[in-house]
Order: C-alpha cells, then structure tokens, then sequence
C-alpha cells in the first residue's frame, strides 16, 4: 500500500502540490484525476523519485521511498510509464520490454561478457517474460520491430508493457489513453482493467480525461491546483459538484488533449 | 542488372533478418565467418607484399579503435573527438612495460595496456558522463591533445623519440615478420568484437542504448545512469587500449609524432562513414580510411580533405553510414513492388483484435 | 614578483589571440548553439588568404587584410547556409560530426591549395618593445590585446544598442521571431557564422607571424581558445575575451615552470572548470548539464 503523506512540492513559487495525503490500495486501480496543471504528474513523478519534494512523506509498506534515487524505486516493485512515451527509439520493441526486465540482473559486465550461465539464465527469463506481455497486450507480431517506426498507439501499449515486465506490485501509469482514438481507449480500459487481477498489481492512474479513469478504476481521487478536493469511489466523484466545478472552470473535460 | 538487384535484395533480406539481434549488428554469422576465412587467408596469399601486410594491420588494427569509439558513440550515444589518445596510453604502457620487463608474457602486456587505459578511461567518464554532447567534445578534444604532449615531455616514455620494442616472442615464434603481426592483430580484433557483441546482446548493452536513447527516463527501469556512463568510457578505454597494444608492436616505435590529432578525426570519421552502432560498419570504415590514406599519401592534404568530405557526404546523404546501405539498395530494389501492395492492400486497422477475458493471461511466478 | 608581472604582460599577446578565437567562436555559439569544431581550420584561411593577397600578389597590408577578412565571411557564410541549415533540428551529435567534418575538409585543402612549408609573415607592428617600469611591453602584443578589447566593445555595442543586435539576440533566443523584428532568420545565422569566421581569422592572421603559417596553424590555439570559451562561459563575449586573457596569462606563467606541459595543464583546466562550474565565469548554467 502506498501512502502520501503532507506531500507538498514548488517550482520556483508555484507550488505544484500542495499537502497531498493520499492512499494508494493494493489490488485495486487507483484513479488520479484533475484539470491540465493540477498537479497529477508531479505526484507521479514524486513518487518515482524524478522530483524532489520539499516536505512531505511517501511510504510503500513503511519503506520512505522519498529516501531513494530514482534508479532504486522499481527494485522495490513499483514501474512507471511516461506521459510522452519514451521509447528506446533504436530498440526494438522486445527489447524495450527486456530493458524494463534487466534490473534483476545483478550480473557485472564481466559476467555479461562471459554469457554465465546465470547471465544466460536472465536472458530466456527475459525473453520468455516479454513474450508473455506481448501476448497479454496483444501486439506479438510487432516484437522485432524498431520502436521508433511503430504507430503511435503502438508505442503506448509497449511503455505500458515494459511497466508490466517485472511483475510489478504498483504500476504508476501517465495518463496512458492521451492521443488514443475512441476505439483504442475503450481496448486500453478492457486490458487495464485485467491488470490487478491477472497481475496481481495495483494500479495508479493519472486522467485529466474523467472517461477512463472513471471507467476502470475502484477508488478516485480529484487535484486542482495542487490541492486534492475530492477521494471517493466512481460515482460518488462523478456527482461531486466540487469536481464538476473544477473542469468545468479550469481546464478540458472528456475531450481528449495531447 | 537485375543480378546486381538479386544480390542487393539477397543480402538486405539476410540483414534484416538479423534485426533482433544487437542493434545495428546486422550481418549475419554465415556472412562474417566468409569475412573472417578471407582474413584468415589473406597472408597465405599476400604475405610477400611487405607494405600490403602492414596495411592490413593498420587497418585491423584502426578497425578495434574505430570500433571502440563507435562503442561510445554509436552505442552509448557520447562522443569523443580525442580517442587517439586512448590509442596512446594502450601503446606507451606496451612500450614501457616491454622495456622495463622485457620478460613478460605477451598477454600479460596486451591485458595491462588495456587495464591502464580503462582507468584512465574511467577517470575521464567521471566528469565526462554529466556534460552535454558539445562540452565532452571539447574535454576528450582536449585529452586528445594532452596525452601525446605529456609522452613529448617525460622521460620515462622517452621524450621526443620515443620507445622502441624490441620483436615479440610468442612460444616459438618471434614477431619479428609482418605475416605473425598480421595474426596477432587479428586474433585482438575478432576476440574484442566478440566481446563487444555479447556484451551488446546483454544487459550492460541494453544499458548503454537506454542511456543514449532515453537518458532520462533510464533511471525508472533502474538504470543507474551515470554508472553506466562511466563504465562505458572505461569499456571504450579499455578496447582501445588493446588496439595500442597491436599499435605498438606493428609499428616497433611508440612516439608522440604517431598520436596527433588527425589520428582521433580518422577514427572519429571511421566511424560516422561506417555507420553508427554497427559493428562491421566500423571495420569496413576503418579500412576503407586507411586505404584513402595511404592512396594519397603522395600529396599531403588530399587524404585530410577526402576525409572530411566523406563524413559531409555521409551526413547529408546517408546518415547510417556503409552500414545503412545494403538496407537503403534493398528499399531501392523493392520500391515498385512495395508501392503496388501498398496500392492494393485495405486500410490496416492499427489496434489488436480485443482478446477474451483468459486469452494470454501470463502465468505467475 | 617582476617576473610574474612580466609573464603577465607577455602573456597578454597570445592572450589576445586566444580571446579574439574564443570570441569568434561564441558568435556562432550564440546564435546557433553550434560549437563550430572548423574555426580554427577556417580561420587559417583567412590568414592564407591574407598571405596570399599581401606577400604574393604585392596588394598592400590593409588591402590584404580587407580581402582576407571578407573571405573568411563568405567561407563562413558559405558553410552555414550550405551545410548546417541541412542539419538543423538534427540533435547536437550532429552538428559536431559536421563541423569535424568540416574541419578536416577545410584543413586539408587549405594543404592541397597552399602547401605545407611554412609561410613568411610579419607582425602588423613592428618595433622594438618599450618599458613600463620593471616590465618590457611589445608594442605587437599590445596591439593584439587591445585590439581583442576593441572588438569586444564593438560587438557588446552591436549586441545591445543597434536594432540589428537586438533581432540577432531575438533570433538566438527564438528563431520564429525573426519575421517579427524584419529579419530573415536564415540570413542572421550566415550573418554569424560570417563575423564569427572573420574574427578567428583575425586571431589566425596576428598569431601567424609566431606559430608559422601552415594549415595546421590553429591545432594547438584552437585547444586554448576552447578553454577560454569554457572559462569565459560559453556564450558570452566578456566571459571569451576575460578567459582568453586568463589563458593567455596562465600558460604564460605555467612556461615559466614547466613549459611543456602547457596543453597538458590547459586541459586539465577545462576539465576542472567544466566539472566544477561547467558554465565557466560569465556563462548559463542551464545549457550544460545533462
């Protein structure tokens, strides 16, 4: 379980996030939603260890994330994918997968170079797992290709995938359905949806698109301008009139941006 | 004509086949043991050519530290315009330990030479791994010019005159004859591809790409990003530091003279006229500079000027280098046909058929 | 201590020189973030030219230097608008590969063109050197010196008070605003690119008479000017002219204790100022840090 604790972060003056106390439930898909600028990728990239907060506390299972370099966080189960989808462009898509697999290799270059058995050992896991996502995303029969010739869409579904690679506890997802067409977010909401109970993850998804959000998860919480002003189950979010105040001052609401 | 297409077609079919593999290793095993047999073969046929076996060492050996640069650049996506002087501290540590040690068995030196310049290499990738692409130009610039006037300037790499070494006893056989050189930078070159191949095709490979092409979304697939900085610089080093073992015995005299700045540019440009992150595209580039060299080594200048113009051109023309081309005649090639199916095929939808709820659920554990 | 203060003042020469090559590469710098790896090669055309023009075709001194000047603008010019428009937009990896690209093609055909033995030219001043107390001044040295300040002002001046300034600044910092202040962006960098050019080869033309004119007249100076660049701050005109003096003075002192090892000691200068404080004196800490 994570929990987010007096979390507050600035930027030259403006405070992104301001005391954030949020909780973060196993097997369950977490909602993160809120107007363009509240707040929700920092939180994201808090937790992930991109940013620094000046005051608050993170805690996954009593473990202070916040004491961690970011390069730590997925050692400790916890993945992420990335608003603008960052590939490794000259990759190709299996091993884009592999290299969110490698982390478990604790094999020096020496050993690498050597192909150890146990080096060779982490490889067809490595493999054998990416297969597997393929499989479970869907996309097998792009898995040679080049990361940078793929579709847009594409791209999506393998950041989504290279998440899903070491069998995470909680998956951090940046609003994953930005730039998808109608029929690809309903296929992203159906695929999500399986992930905390054939994976056995929990899920925390940022929106500022309630649609999805509101679609897949069990729990949602509501940012604007920093604050959280909203942390109950679908419905009850949706008939908030404090949420609906939000994106109806500040900015789009189930138009898709990006 | 269209035996030259069936080539072109045959040989971009097999190389892309071989796409999963590293990136941009693209020739396939049978291909490069063809390559290897007629290396192998080579002297069999040409020993007697005095000045045509140095060459084909030269080229071996400017083969590894093209291929070591393109390690750092091409695979981990730094650069480094001073890599001659890698090629000197490889070579001088030979050369000194040869003179003072004379005794020493021969990989015992090829393996100091390449120790002594990965720590260097990692001294300069500690500092080296926190700078913009312009900035490092400038610092390994400098190194570049830095290492040989320190070898001008101390006694024990022998001032302006360098060291000498005296031939190489390898068991029996003493290296005092270009054909046995000849062997000997062979055998480095294809080990240290070897190397560089399986460490590619392995996480710390895998590493280095995800620096060069996602540095900073890197560290969320717990990749420490400046350690495998540093320990590319040291890897970059350290091959390079084998070359100047090869180097030093090819030419029998380690001098500064042998390290000026043209010799960085000539790898730096190996490398962008064999193509980025390809292995064979650094050998083929290496050797096609070496031979540009020595064909027009009567009018100082033209070689320099052929040079440069080749890396514009390259740039312009064909920014993967040789490497790119038999992928660029296959595209060639198959134009029309591609064209007509594009033509005739439906719209393909972009998304994957929805799968039932149990289809292709992984298994745990 | 009059030692010192005399490798001061005689460091101030090629301290000059170093700051005129550094400010001609922070031109180009600043307004198309290009670290132009051909300026000293270009440069010592424009020395060639100059050579060409005064000792071998008999044109006059200042003749010579007009002509030799104006090349080098156009030789700049010419590869900016010729070759890195192409590559614009391109990351930074690939603007280096062509300025290095450049540079060994402009180096080797200035061999191909004029030779490799080394070319008589003399100082633009003349004369013996006169005293300031303790300290011996060379009336060139001065020269050179005060030249590099001139210009620096010059430029300063353009750059701050001239509406052709103030759109080069704009055009550096954005290029869609070019139309706005009535300039063709296109034109403002081959504008740079020429004056950038021109003024290295300036540096190239004074230092000629010292480091032998032959092609690779700028090799070494050119690592110096690079540290200048670096400590001065990338970017910025007082931060080249200040670290081009600063160079200047310290390799002057440094030959006084350990002579040879100057470019050694040079570039472990650049590597501790880039590691320490990578935007030097004068410079924008943003731009460099990955």
């Amino acid at each position: 379980m994570l929990q987010i604790e007096d979390l507050s972060l600035s930027f030259g003056g403006v405070k992104a996030i301001d005391d954030l106390h949020l909780a973060v439930p196993d097997g369950i898909i977490t909602a993160l939603i809120g107007p363009n600028g509240a707040g929700k990728t920092s939180v994201l990239n808090v937790i992930s260890g991109f940013y620094r907060p000046q005051q608050g506390r993170v805690l996954y299972d009593g473990l202070d994330l916040l004491s961690l370099p970011p390069y730590q966080v997925i050692q400790h189960g916890i993945t992420r994918s990335f608003q603008n989808v960052a590939l490794f462009g000259r990759l190709s898509v299996i091993d884009n997968l592999i290299v969110g697999f490698d982390h478990r290799s604790h094999a020096g270059v020496l050993r690498n170079m050597l192909r150890t058995p146990a080096v060779r050992g982490h490889e067809r896991a490595a493999r054998r797992r990416a297969h597997e996502v393929l499989e479970f995303l869907g996309i097998t029969a792009i898995a040679r290709r080049r990361a940078d010739e793929l579709g847009f869409g594409e791209r999506k579904l393998v950041d989504l995938g290279r998440a899903l690679m070491p069998r995470p506890r909680l998956v951090l997802l940046d609003e994953p359905a930005a730039g998808l067409m109608e029929a690809q977010r309903a296929w992203l909401a159906r695929v999500l949806s399986r992930v905390p109970g054939e994976l056995d993850a929990a899920v925390l998804v940022i929106d500022h698109d309630m649609g999805l959000a509101l679609g897949v998860s069990q729990r949602v919480a509501v940012m604007d301008f920093g604050h959280k002003i909203a942390d109950a189950t679908p419905d009850e979010v949706r008939t908030d009139p404090l949420v609906i105040a939000a994106y109806l001052g500040g900015g789009s609401s189930g138009a898709a941006q990006d | 004509m269209s035996g030259v297409r069936a080539v072109a077609q045959s040989l971009a079919r097999r190389a892309r086949s071989g796409a999963a593999a590293p990136a941009g290793s693209r020739l396939p095993a049978a291909a490069g043991l063809v390559v290897l047999a007629a290396a192998l073969a080579f002297p069999l046929v040409e020993g007697g050519n005095l000045s045509l076996m140095g060459l084909a060492t030269e080229a071996l050996t400017y083969g590894l530290a093209t291929l070591s640069l393109n390690l750092l650049m091409g695979y981990g996506g730094q650069v480094s315009v001073g890599h001659g002087g890698f090629l000197a501290v490889g070579a001088y540590t030979t050369a000194i330990l040869m003179t003072h040690y004379g005794s020493l068995p021969f990989i015992v030196v090829l393996l100091a030479a390449g120790l002594v310049t990965g720590v260097l290499g990692f001294l300069l990738g500690l500092p080296a791994g926190r700078l913009r692409s312009h900035y490092l130009a400038v610092a390994t610039l400098g190194f570049g010019f830095a290492v040989p006037q320190i070898a001008l300037n101390l006694n024990i790499t022998g001032g302006y005159t360098g060291l000498t070494i005296a031939p190489v006893q390898l068991g029996s056989v003493t290296l005092n004859n270009p054909v046995p050189v000849y062997y000997l930078a062979l055998a480095v070159l294809v080990v240290s591809a070897a190397a560089i191949r399986s460490i590619l095709s392995s996480p710390t490979g895998r590493r280095f790409m995800a620096v060069r092409d996602g540095e900073d979304t890197a560290p969320a697939m717990g990749i420490n990003t400046r350690r495998t900085k540093v320990l590319l610089f040291t890897l970059s080093a350290f091959f390079c530091g084998l070359a100047g073992y090869v180097f030093a015995l090819y030419n029998g005299i380690v001098e500064p003279a042998s390290f000026d700045f043209s010799l960085s540019l000539l790898f730096f440009a190996a490398v962008v006229v064999g193509g980025m992150a390809s292995i064979w595209g650094s050998l083929v580039g290496a050797a096609l500079l070496v031979v540009v060299q020595q064909q027009s080594a009567a009018v100082q200048g033209y070689s320099e000027a052929i040079v440069g113009l080749a890396v514009i051109l390259v740039l312009l023309l064909l920014p993967g280098g040789l490497a790119a081309l038999p992928r660029q005649l296959y595209d060639l090639a198959t134009r029309g046909r591609r064209r007509a199916a594009l033509a005739a095929a439906p719209a393909a939808p972009k998304l994957p058929p929805a799968p039932s709820p149990s289809a292709g659920a992984p298994r745990e554990g | 201590m009059t030692v010192f203060l005399q490798d001061v003042v005689s460091g101030l020469g090629f301290g000059g020189i170093y700051a005129l090559a550094a400010l001609g590469l922070t031109i180009i710098f600043k307004t198309s973030n290009v670290v132009n790896f051909a300026f000293g090669a270009m440069a010592t055309v424009v020395a060639m030219l100059v050579w060409t023009a005064h000792v071998s075709l008999g044109l006059p001194a200042a003749l010579a230097w007009v002509l030799g000047i104006l090349g080098g603008g156009v030789l700049g010019a010419a590869a900016d608008l010729g070759l890195m428009r192409r590559v614009e937009g391109a990351p930074p990896l690939v603007s280096i590969v062509m300025t290095v690209g450049l540079l060994l093609a402009v180096e080797g055909l200035t061999g191909v063109i004029w030779g490799y033995s080394p070319k008589g030219i003399s100082n633009v001043i003349t004369g013996r050197s006169f005293a300031i107390g303790p300290v011996s001044v060379d009336r060139n040295n001065l020269f050179i010196a005060a030249l590099a300040v001139v210009i620096t002002y010059g430029l300063h001046l353009f750059y701050e008070r001239t509406r052709l300034g103030l759109a080069v600044r704009a055009v550096a910092e954005d290029g869609e605003i070019a139309p706005l202040m009535g300039v063709s962006r296109k034109w403002v960098l081959a504008l740079s690119w020429a004056v950038g050019v021109a003024v290295t080869g300036a540096a190239a033309t004074l230092a000629a008479p010292s480091l032998g004119l032959q092609p690779n007249l700028m090799d070494n100076a050119a690592v110096y000017a690079f540290a200048a660049a670096v400590l001065g701050g990338l970017g910025s005109f007082l931060g080249a002219v200040v670290g081009g003096f600063a160079v200047g003075i310290i390799s002057d002192v440094i030959a006084g204790y350990a002579s040879t090892f100057q470019l050694a000691l040079v570039f472990a200068l650049i590597v501790v100022v880039l590691y320490l404080r990578p935007q030097g004196l004068f410079g924008r800490a943003a731009q460099v840090r990955q």
